[in-house]
């Protein structure tokens, strides 16, 4: 049987925390992509063009998340396309005072982030 | 002849002499004796006797001379002296060991003159047999009274008991000067005695010449013819005269009483006057008489006159015992009372150094009293003044014991050299120059408080690195110099140090708690999301499902292992520990220091290079070396951050380490492309707390602490700007020496 196309696109720099996360959605039935920095992004999103939603950390290794959707918007092919972000993050003043967007602390509850996960791609989905 | 011979000698000498001379006072008053021509030979040989000082000779001479004068003629003189002398030779000899022999002697010798004189048929004692023997005793006893007082002062004229204005010594103890005055006192006794004798003497003459009454007769008879009062002298022998006055009968002469009145016949055939008048027919049984101009009591008989006598003798005796008892008691009170005063001032010097001293016995003596107070209070003052210096010595040597403790003055610091020079004050009061040196890094210290009246200053010897020592500097006396000071140890420098660090690193920790706290919920996070996947797979309960649990659980556990790490690593880091020294290389203190800030590094994207060749082997504290590098690291960071921050260089982001040998030296450079170091700030740098990062929260202490470490090394540490931007951090330390096991 042929892998689903990954709907949901994990961004962190951390590797383990990008499989770990990738496994549980697709425990949960969502089938997820995986990548490091904002190049990756980008390559992902031409890949995969089911993905709707992103989960990105804000702290990239010389990047910040909070980047991607701008360059997302920057691309030609990909300005078009409904993609929403959630971002998440180690750092407690991030989430206190987010730069944009929703911002989940880490570590997080995983029924409510599954929960927000699939709001947002229902929400894309009738978008 | 000795020295006491001589003074015995001369102590006889003397008291012979006075004795002659009180002896030929009593007679001449006495008896109104004349000197005569046969009292010439006695005197001479007295005298010869006397010069020579021979005692013997004195007595022997005495004997020869006087007692054929005394058998032979009435010649009070020699009686008189034989008597006295003779007498109180007796007692003196009696008293003394030496005479034991001869007084008794002496004693039958005066007896057998005493009875040749009572059986001797003489004009001088013609009447009755025993007046005589009785006159010889009355006046012996009489003179020996004198003379024995006269021997008794005269004798205490010796040589150490003179007055003070007879001898030329200065003192004059309590004892002699009582003697003395006791001596002077019968001295001035026996003149009065005799002044009273020769001034109120009532002499008593026995009346035993029979012929006075009838030549008395005759003269009245004769006189009476011629009816007439007169006042016939009638010679009554050859020393004495009486005076007879012939009265009418019709007048009643003065001071006769009745019975001594007769009233001669008229026919009597010598009387050739018929007028009736009285006549001293027979002495009275009492009566006085003038004789020469002193007032005579003349008894009939030999009883009455003994008693009379007696009763004189006594009422004299008595009277004189009874001054000499007052004035003696006299005397004796004073030197009773100045002896007691004096034992009682002798017991309160023997207690001199006493504290709180007290008198206890009695001063009766006033003046001796208040000298004692003064001597009493001058003591407790001084006591009290001993015990504080004591104290403050005592007081002094403890701290110099537990504290190190020095009192100095002069003191004076050259720059240079780092001496330290003063005159240091001893606990027995002596001053002596000391000096010592200063670390070289402390001297600035010293520099800095040049010319201030008032400085503390904590610095450490050369010599003795390992302690702190505390000065404080007084009154400034020109440059690097002021006059006095304390300095002290500081015991417990080591832990103050090893705090001062603790603390140190306990702030990088809190400055790094952002970036540990990020660290630490990767690790979380990973192990929440498998732990979730793992909660799902129990739940479907599929066979493929077991190998994918096991590699969750491992994921788990790696997870938690790095965790752990990560606590590990910032524990130590904190630890407040006095690490053993290690040779441990720069590099693995680096790798360890950026292992822990490696979050901020990532975070600021600042690009690390590590580079070390050669061993590089230091001795230093592991933990120590690496607060070093962590301190080095985050002061690059925050640079390159306020570089880029100032909107001047957004490029810069580059940390390079190297490390090398260099002869006998292992050299370490960090070097950062920031923000670089201002020359102003060049001097303190090193200084505690001295920060540029204030406003940022700056400790001031991470420099500080890391010169203290690198010092500690016997590093050097040295931090400047590099060109064209950034600063360089060089630190040399001396190579670790070659372990044994290679």
């Amino acid at each position: 049987m042929p892998e689903p196309s990954p709907r949901i696109l994990v961004v962190d720099d951390v590797d383990s925390i990008a499989e770990e996360l990738r496994l549980l959605l697709h425990m949960e039935g969502l089938p997820t992509a995986t990548a490091n920095n904002i190049s990756d992004t980008l390559h992902a999103l031409h890949a995969h063009p089911s993905i709707t939603v992103i989960v990105a950390d804000v702290r990239l290794k010389a990047e910040s998340g909070y980047d991607i959707p701008r360059t997302i918007q920057m691309d030609p092919d990909l300005a078009c396309r409904p993609i929403q972000t959630l971002f998440i993050t180690g750092e407690a003043s991030l989430t206190e005072h987010p730069a944009q967007g929703l911002v989940l602390g880490k570590p997080f509850d995983i029924d409510q982030f599954i929960g927000t996960l699939r709001a947002l791609l229902e929400a894309g989905g009738s978008a | 002849m000795t020295g006491s011979a001589m003074a015995a000698r001369k102590s006889n000498v003397l008291s012979m002499l006075g004795i002659l001379t009180f002896a030929s006072i009593a007679t001449l008053l006495t008896r109104g004796t004349t000197i005569q021509i046969v009292d010439i030979p006695i005197i001479i040989a007295m005298l010869l006797a006397l010069l020579a000082g021979q005692a013997w000779g004195f007595w022997a001479g005495l004997v020869v001379a006087a007692y054929p004068s005394v058998l032979l003629a009435s010649n009070g003189l020699a009686m008189t002296a034989f008597a006295a002398l003779l007498g109180p030779f007796a007692v003196s000899t009696l008293l003394r060991k030496r005479g034991l022999l001869l007084a008794p002697g002496v004693l039958i010798f005066h007896a057998a003159t005493a009875l040749v004189i009572a059986l001797h048929p003489q004009p001088f004692i013609d009447a009755e047999p025993g007046a005589a023997l009785f006159f010889y005793l009355r006046d012996a006893a009489g003179s020996l009274l004198i003379a024995a007082l006269a021997d008794l002062f005269l004798r205490s004229f010796t040589p150490t008991n003179f007055p003070p204005w007879f001898s030329r010594r200065k003192h004059v103890g309590v004892g002699q000067l009582s003697n003395c005055m006791t001596n002077l006192n019968i001295a001035l006794l026996l003149v009065a005695g005799l002044v009273w004798e020769s001034q109120f003497l009532q002499r008593t003459v026995y009346q035993y010449h029979d012929r006075f009454a009838q030549q008395a007769e005759l003269l009245a008879h004769k006189h009476a013819k011629q009816n007439r009062s007169i006042t016939e002298v009638v010679q009554f022998d050859a020393t004495h005269s009486v005076r007879v006055t012939i009265v009418p009968a019709n007048v009643q002469p003065s001071g006769l009483t009745q019975n001594c009145l007769k009233t001669l016949a008229a026919n009597d055939t010598n009387i050739a006057d018929d007028r009736a008048f009285v006549l001293l027919r027979q002495p009275c049984e009492r009566r006085r008489i003038l004789v020469d101009g002193l007032p005579v009591l003349v008894v009939g008989d030999f009883s009455t006159f003994v008693a009379i006598e007696l009763k004189r003798l006594l009422r004299d005796l008595s009277g004189i015992a009874l001054i000499i008892t007052f004035i003696g008691f006299y005397i004796y009170s004073l030197t009773r009372m100045v002896s007691q005063s004096v034992r009682s001032l002798q017991e309160v010097i023997g207690r001199f150094g006493e504290p709180d001293l007290a008198k206890i016995d009695s001063f009766p003596i006033a003046e001796i009293d208040q000298l004692t107070d003064i001597f009493i209070a001058t003591n407790n003052r001084y006591v009290t003044s001993l015990n504080e210096k004591r104290q403050l010595r005592e007081t002094f040597q403890t701290l110099q014991r537990s504290i190190a403790l020095r009192i100095i003055t002069d003191i004076r610091f050259n720059p240079a050299t780092g001496q330290l020079s003063f005159a240091e004050l001893h606990a027995d009061d002596a001053v002596v120059p000391a000096s010592l040196t200063v670390h070289p890094t402390d001297i600035v210290l010293f520099v800095q408080v040049s010319g201030t009246d008032d400085a503390l200053v904590e610095f450490r010897e050369v010599s003795a690195s390992e302690h702190s020592q505390l000065v404080t500097l007084r009154r400034s006396a020109g440059a690097n110099a002021w006059h006095s000071g304390v300095i002290v140890e500081v015991r417990q420098p080591m832990r103050t140090r090893e705090l001062l660090r603790h603390n140190a690193r306990l702030i990088d920790l809190g400055a790094m708690a952002s970036a540990i706290c990020h660290e630490l919920k990767q690790p979380l996070f990973t192990i929440a999301l498998a732990n979730a996947s793992l909660q799902r797979l129990l739940a479907q309960e599929a066979p493929a499902s077991r190998q994918y649990a096991q590699e969750r659980t491992t994921a788990i556990a790696t997870q938690v292992s790095r965790a752990r790490e990560i606590i590990d690593r910032i524990a130590n880091y904190g630890r407040v520990t006095m690490n053993g020294i290690t040779v441990i290389t720069p590099r693995e203190a680096f790798d360890a220091a950026l292992g822990l800030l490696a979050p901020t590094a990532v975070g600021q994207d600042v690009r690390v290079s590590a580079t070390q060749t050669g061993e590089c082997g230091i001795s230093a504290s592991r933990v120590a070396l690496e607060q070093v590098m962590v301190n080095a690291l985050q002061n690059s960071f925050d640079a390159i951050a306020e570089a880029r921050g100032r909107g001047g260089r957004p490029a810069a982001g580059l940390i390079e380490f190297e490390a090398h040998e260099e002869n006998d030296n292992v050299v370490v450079r960090l070097s950062d492309d920031g923000i670089g170091i201002e020359d102003a700030a060049a001097t303190l740098l090193f200084e505690p707390f001295f920060t540029t990062k204030a406003e940022k929260g700056g400790s001031g202490l991470g420099l500080f602490v890391m010169n203290q470490i690198v010092m500690e090394a016997n590093g050097h540490i040295e931090l400047r700007s590099r060109q064209p931007y950034g600063a360089i951090l060089e630190m040399t330390f001396p190579k670790a020496a070659p372990s044994h096991d290679d």
